[in-house]
């Protein structure tokens, strides 16, 4: 029998990263949530939240609406697909998270 | 691998961001300040310039949000929209307390306690996790309205049953300032500013 780690492989590592790991849970929680507050929730610079959430658009995973005119503004969501994702992966690693808690290593 | 503290750090994020919209203190403060300024006779007469000045404040409340912790629109399927259920119910619950009362001869200072403490209690969405201050503030409007604080007034009526300034309405207010404000302080504490950005 193998260790509770061999689901590890199955993870997505397109959601896993950390920051990014992080964003999802943002937009899971909501609707839709803008630009500064997806900076403000995860404490990511701008630079770096610009180019993960290009990362998770790229993987079909969050749309991104870009609003023109006075205060032009960024509102991310995520796509159906996204959130099925996110929900799965999210799933995967409480479920890693407790078989780890659980597990004792043989002796042999 | 997540460890349990990342795990944690990730709860955080999920219930700061469904309950963004609760914690947004400054718009109950907003409301606690207007319901003191009508606990003023004076103010009552004439509606139009607290009215006003409450329209101003709730808009710079709504861009101060805006501008400093961006926008969130909440889940369709979340705890907010299911509390719209609530609105009918507590009305009718209102509306129940007040013929009772008024059937009974009950004075109107503690029917006045009794909803504005349910109603507070309910705002904070039982069973109150982080917001222990919402049925902590209806406990003490209670105990204030049942209270015999007559013996300090030299009428010897309750401070609540004076018909200007209204004492219970400017109680109300000041608790409401209050819990808006622990609110957004909530709210402050989970979302730091951003390294490198701040003022």
């Amino acid at each position: 029998m193998g260790t509770p780690f061999a689901d590890m492989t199955e993870l997505d590592r397109l959601v896993h990263d950390p920051s990014r790991l992080a964003i999802t849970s943002t937009l899971w929680a909501c609707e839709s949530a803008d630009f500064l507050y997806l900076q403000r929730v995860t404490g990511l610079s701008k630079g770096n939240l610009s180019s993960h959430l290009a990362k998770l658009e790229k993987g079909g995973i969050i749309k991104i609406d870009k609003t023109a005119g006075r205060r032009p503004r960024t509102v991310v969501s995520l796509t159906e697909p996204g959130r099925t994702t996110v929900a799965e992966h999210w799933d995967r690693l409480i479920r890693l998270h407790e078989a780890a808690r659980a597990w004792v290593p043989s002796e042999s | 691998m997540v460890n349990s503290y990342e795990l944690d750090r990730l709860y955080r994020i999920r219930r700061s961001t469904a309950e963004y919209a609760r914690r947004r203190g400054l718009y109950l403060a907003a409301f606690g300040l207007f319901l003191g300024y009508l606990a003023f006779a004076g103010v009552r007469e004439n509606l139009v310039v607290p009215v006003l000045l409450f329209a101003v404040l709730l808009a710079a409340v709504a861009r101060y949000y805006r501008k400093n912790f961006g926008t969130v629109v909440p889940r369709r399927d979340g705890a907010r929209f299911h509390a719209f259920w609530l609105i009918p119910v507590l009305l009718s619950g209102v509306l129940v307390v007040v013929t009772a009362a008024n059937v009974s001869g009950t004075p109107g200072h503690l029917t006045g306690g009794l909803i504005f403490a349910v109603l507070l209690a309910v705002m904070g969405g039982p069973p109150w996790p982080g917001r222990g201050h919402y049925p902590a503030s209806a406990a003490v409007l209670m105990a204030l309205t049942l209270a015999p604080l007559g013996v300090l007034t030299p009428s010897g009526a309750h401070p609540f049953a004076s018909a200007d300034p209204l004492w219970q309405l400017l109680v109300v207010g000041a608790l409401l300032v209050v819990n808006g404000l622990l609110d957004h302080r909530a709210l402050v504490r989970s979302l730091p500013r951003p390294a490198g950005e701040e003022e």
